[in-house]
């Protein structure tokens, strides 16, 4: 990070191959569309060089940062295209998708481990609310649209998941 | 801020759904409280650990493009290189607090992100004045108020920069000088100041302002500009 941030370019493409399926990964779950999702991953990637002098490692991993950028870029995208109403009417079609097609969440490593038993520790509330988020790529709005739960509540259950998930993972401010 | 304030806005950061507003209050949150900072840090790890579940490689041919993209894109300076950093919530909260001008905008609320900008920052090349102009990104806003002829505010964020454009502006003598401001409910902070020509046109370019979110303002000001707006404020948007 510290070559990439003196404007070494060569370092940036091991930074792209390190981070480019968690970042198009994440844009994915939140736009759906995959064209639309390499536009935006590049997006990210363009903003990551152009700000990464900006970059504080005191404040996050560079993983942290670019996934937060991606959820960013990608939630902006969303707001731009499509309606609040679409968004929801896509994410309660999808979910019955979702069964069908297991493999696309790829979940190779131990850390996925980690997190998916750290998951499992949450509250059933917690948990389902955390999915939506996170994993289908839902936002506040639809998440309390589907679930029929006041906005408040849901904001409070991401909030109150993801404080235990961080003491259950460890991780590091 | 109530903690309960605090603890929405942490949700939202995790959720890529923080508007500008509320960035620069979560901010400014924890640099009060170290806590917040903390827990903000942890929320946006712990997320980006779930959300990297997901990981997906794209098309190999993603790679060319954006490394491409890379090649033609400047880095910005980091946060110490830069002349005229952006104002923090504190050094606007040191400055004299301005109750006048909340009076005058009214709805407006005022922190400051741009930088105060030198008059030197006023003459800009032509090119770079273009390129926020001519950028895809691009958002004008029109000035309106007592002032004649046209006035507006170009903003691109792929530029990092404004440009206020106007024709047909008052001619002001030596002594003064127009300053543009940003406003909102607790303040109002420079953005820079600029002088027309003797046709009173004007397209200055000024770099690391981002006005989304708040009222724009301009006044006339005592030549080399003022740390607070000297009302009345002659157009706003």
């Amino acid at each position: 990070m510290q070559r990439v941030q003196h404007g070494d370019d060569a370092a940036f493409a091991e930074l792209y191959d390190l981070l480019v399926a968690v970042v198009f990964g994440t844009v994915k779950r939140v736009l759906r569309d995959p064209a639309m999702s390499e536009e935006v991953t590049q997006e990210v990637f363009v903003e990551l060089w152009r700000t990464a002098k900006r970059f504080d490692p005191e404040r996050a991993s560079v993983s942290t940062w670019a996934v937060t950028m991606a959820r960013r870029r990608a939630v902006d995208r969303v707001r731009k295209e499509q309606s609040q109403r679409d968004r929801i009417e896509r994410a309660a079609v999808r979910r019955g998708d979702e069964a069908a097609a297991p493999d696309e969440v790829v979940i190779a490593s131990l850390d996925a481990q980690r997190v998916e038993r750290a998951l499992a520790e949450l509250s059933d509330d917690q948990r389902q609310v955390i999915e939506m988020a996170f994993i289908d790529g839902d936002s506040h709005a639809a998440i309390a649209e589907l679930l029929d739960l006041p906005l408040g509540t849901v904001k409070g259950r991401v909030r109150g998941g993801l404080k235990k998930l961080a003491g259950r993972l460890g991780v590091e401010p | 801020m109530t903690t309960e304030r605090i603890h929405e806005l942490i949700a939202l950061a995790a959720l890529g759904e923080l508007t500008e507003s509320d960035e620069l209050e979560l901010d400014e949150a924890a640099r009060v409280d170290p806590a917040v900072g903390s827990e903000l840090a942890q929320a946006l790890a712990s997320a980006a650990a779930i959300q990297a579940l997901s990981a997906e490689e794209p098309p190999a041919g993603l790679r060319g493009s954006v490394l491409a993209a890379v090649g033609r894109t400047p880095q910005e300076p980091s946060t110490e290189e830069r002349l005229s950093p952006p104002v923090r919530l504190d050094d606007v909260r040191r400055r004299r607090r301005w109750p006048a001008i909340t009076a005058a905008v009214a709805a407006a609320a005022v922190l400051i992100v741009g930088g105060v900008v030198l008059v030197s920052n006023q003459v800009s090349a032509p090119d770079g004045v273009a390129a926020v102009v001519d950028a895809s990104d691009a958002q004008e806003r029109t000035l309106d108020g007592e002032l004649s002829g046209t006035l507006s505010v170009v903003y691109s964020e792929s530029e990092g920069a404004i440009v206020v454009e106007g024709d047909g502006l008052p001619a002001l003598d030596e002594s003064q000088t127009y300053q543009l401001w940003l406003v909102d409910d607790t303040g109002a902070a420079s953005a820079g100041v600029f002088r027309p020509d003797a046709d009173g046109a004007v397209a200055a370019r000024f770099d690391g302002v981002d006005p989304t979110g708040f009222v724009l303002g301009v006044t006339a000001e005592p030549a080399g500009g003022s740390d607070s707006p000297t009302l009345p404020i002659l157009a706003s948007a």
